[in-house]
């Protein structure tokens, strides 16, 4: 009877190590935190589930900061995960160490990635779309029954909406808030006027041309009618200090809160336009590292990515957290058009994107330019330097890092 | 040459090697995390490091090249390295003694046999053991515009609200004021010690010869208390010189047009935000023999000036 016993566990011990040894285990380092962590679980699981040979290990860093700080450690160790979450500009500093997604995933999954969302570090593909929104605008409709559309209504009506409430000589209420971290308002409103950071073969810098210069002219006397801080828009905005704002279409849930907790009605309509209607794609991408890793495992992840870009996954992914799908199919899906056709706001923002999405600038020194582009933006947000000024130090600046 | 007579005996070997063996975990860890980045920050500030590159086919982590003193220029040509430098050195030149001078004053306060002396130590001692990171998310509401208990307080003064956290001319001076806050009660406990373990002879002579009160504090306590003075005076200075986490909670960032800029955040932002690790070594290089030479400059001068109780 104890022979049997033991011959029983010795089997079964073996079987699992067998198994396990068959698995190919891969890690994924996030930011999604408790709000989009669920919906990105239960895919998992279904991939797993699908592929019982591959083992995701979903590895929750913390914020982006933290992410960046994490991989930056890990990278210098040689030791990154499978696959991480990452911005374009951290791409570029560890390019050399990512795996040529055009050599892994199928042709037809790598076609079918939405081309607003498609982007290609020194001709090559090493990431693909993940998380990404797109700025739109915030409002309140108590306030704002018609949303601006164009930069003059927007300028005159965040001037109107300005104002000292108690009448002791300090403004309560801005028409807008603008947040100098951000710069991407400014590049969203600069592409709207057909103007670049840098010429399209990264020689010259075109900032400062007159299309820049009238788009800090607009941002500078829009600064006057807003509330300029650093930190995120939907606290101001629920204590009722700001009438509309420009944010991405991730913020929704927070914003939402907000205005919940101030009790107001908040809605969303695209960015005010120009000459075009563009407006800036944010959140991150996903890359599979090649260091310290077999080639079951690199195969393995690409499996795991092509599975996120199905079009059902990637559509359910967005329903979940807000964020846009990535691929044509996942715009073109049932599910997809089902859900925007009952929530107007998911409508406008994948209108926004269809219409004007456009991505970060993909020069290797972009992380020291976007640097550059923060310090001068503040400069121009609280009125330190006049919009000319701003723009030729900048692009001073700016030149000197092309070079680099 | 002689050889010392205990060598001979074998118990001296023994209790040595005992003696390296307790020490040697201490040993390890401040090696490691002490002494080897200590050594390998001199090294990185004169390189420059690609997180990873493609050298004949292989990928190498952390790569290196040597670049002489390059990383050195380009602190000289960046201007936000001499705003960190001049505005961590208006902070510490007032954060220091100012927190000092709170200190000799509270702990001239509980020197005085206060009844509820334990309740004041320890309030004074509290903000001291709590982490900064706390302690600046509570400021951080403290600071608030419209809603703070700080403008709250000021505007039964008959001051209008201070926009503490988004006016760049405001932002040092919340740091100092919280910093000063955090260490006050740790300095005057120090001190408070010092001053008990004076001598009440010494007040009874000087109350002989007619000196009390104040005079007798600035004639004899004080003079007493220099060792204890030069402590906490060094440590502030050490201290205040590494400022860098409350910026970063109450700010979210440098503050306002960089007005929050210190030198131990340019540091943590030229390394871990910018990935230029050997120009944040370089900086981290200055800032070393910034304090090493105040601390020198300290120990030569102040040693004469320090009276030691016999």
């Amino acid at each position: 009877m104890r022979k049997k016993f033991l011959l029983i566990v010795l089997l079964s011990t073996l079987l699992v190590g067998a198994t396990a040894m068959a698995q190919v285990t891969i890690t994924f380092w996030h930011a999604m935190g408790k709000a989009h962590a669920p919906a990105l679980e239960k895919l998992t699981q279904d991939f797993m589930a699908k592929n019982p040979g591959i083992k995701v290990e979903l590895i929750y860093q913390g914020g982006y900061g933290a992410l960046s700080q994490k991989l930056i450690a890990a990278v210098a160790a040689g030791e990154p995960p499978t696959i991480a979450q990452q911005y374009e500009n951290w791409t570029t500093q560890w390019l050399d160490g990512l795996v040529d997604l055009g050599r892994y995933l199928p042709p037809e999954v790598i076609a079918d990635i939405h081309p607003r969302h498609l982007q290609l570090f020194e001709g090559r593909l090493v990431t693909v779309p993940f998380n990404k929104s797109i700025l739109v605008l915030y409002y309140r409709p108590d306030l704002v029954p018609v949303p601006p559309t164009t930069w003059e209504e927007f300028l005159s009506l965040a001037c109107a909406l300005t104002v000292d409430l108690d009448g002791d000589g300090k403004i309560d209420r801005w028409g807008t808030g603008l947040r100098p971290p951000n710069p991407e308002i400014f590049l969203a409103f600069l592409a709207q006027n057909e103007g670049s950071i840098l010429s399209d073969d990264w020689t010259q810098v075109t900032i400062n041309d007159t299309k820049g210069l009238e788009t800090a002219e607009f941002v500078a006397k829009l600064a006057k009618c807003a509330l300029v801080q650093g930190g995120y828009l939907s606290d101001p905005f629920g204590l009722g200090q700001i009438a509309m704002f420009v944010d991405t279409s991730a913020g929704y849930p927070y914003n939402l809160d907000a205005a919940k907790r101030g009790g107001f009605p908040m809605a969303v309509a695209p960015v005010p336009c120009r000459k075009t209607c563009a407006s800036m794609i944010q959140g991150t991408n996903l890359a599979i590292f090649a260091m310290n890793q077999t080639e079951e495992q690199i195969q393995a992840a690409a499996k795991y990515i092509a599975f996120l870009l199905e079009p059902e996954n990637t559509a359910y992914w967005a329903k979940e957290t807000g964020y846009l799908p990535v691929t044509i199919s996942g715009f073109e899906s049932a599910s997809w058009q089902a859900f925007i056709a009952e929530r107007p706001e998911q409508r406008v923002m994948t209108e926004q994107f269809m219409v004007g999405g456009f991505g970060q600038l993909l020069h290797p020194n972009y992380w020291d330019m976007r640097e550059a582009l923060i310090t001068y933006y503040e400069l121009l947000l609280r009125e330190e330097k006049a919009p000319k000024a701003v723009l030729d130090e900048l692009a001073a600046e700016l030149q000197a890092l092309i070079s680099k | 040459m002689r050889i010392p007579h205990e060598w001979r005996r074998r118990s001296f070997w023994v209790e040595t090697a005992q003696a390296y063996l307790f020490l040697l975990p201490a040993l390890l860890v401040i090696g490691v995390f002490t002494f080897y980045p200590f050594v390998n920050a001199f090294v990185l500030s004169t390189q420059r490091v690609s997180l990873v590159k493609m050298v004949d086919g292989q990928r190498i982590p952390f790569y290196r090249e040597p670049v002489g003193m390059a990383n050195f220029q380009a602190l000289l040509r960046d201007r936000d390295f001499g705003r960190a430098l001049v505005q961590t050195s208006v902070y510490v030149g007032i954060t220091v003694p100012v927190t000092l001078i709170l200190a000799l004053a509270l702990a001239t306060f509980l020197n005085k046999g206060l009844r509820l002396r334990p309740f004041f130590r320890l309030a004074a001692f509290l903000p001291y053991i709590t982490p900064v990171v706390a302690i600046s998310l509570v400021w951080q509401w403290i600071y608030h515009t419209d809603y703070g208990l700080l403008n709250y307080f000021l505007g039964f003064l008959g001051v209008r609200p201070i926009n503490w956290l988004n006016d760049p001319r405001w932002t040092l001076p919340a740091v100092i004021i919280l910093n000063v806050w955090r260490y006050v009660g740790y300095q005057a406990i120090i001190l408070l010690a010092g001053m008990q373990s004076i001598d009440k002879e010494y007040y009874d002579a000087a109350t002989v010869d007619g000196a009390s009160g104040l005079r007798a504090w600035w004639h004899v306590t004080v003079p007493l208390l220099t060792p204890q003075i030069f402590f906490v005076f060094i440590i502030g200075l050490i201290g205040s010189f590494k400022v860098f986490e409350e910026i970063m909670i109450l700010f979210q960032g440098p503050g306002p047009l960089k007005s929050g800029l210190t030198m131990v955040y340019y540091i943590f932002n030229q390394g871990f935000e910018r990935f230029k690790f050997g120009q944040a070594a370089a900086a981290s290089v200055i800032l070393f023999a910034i304090i090493f030479a105040l601390s020198l400059f300290q120990l030569t001068v102040t040693q004469r000036r320090v009276h030691y109780e016999r």
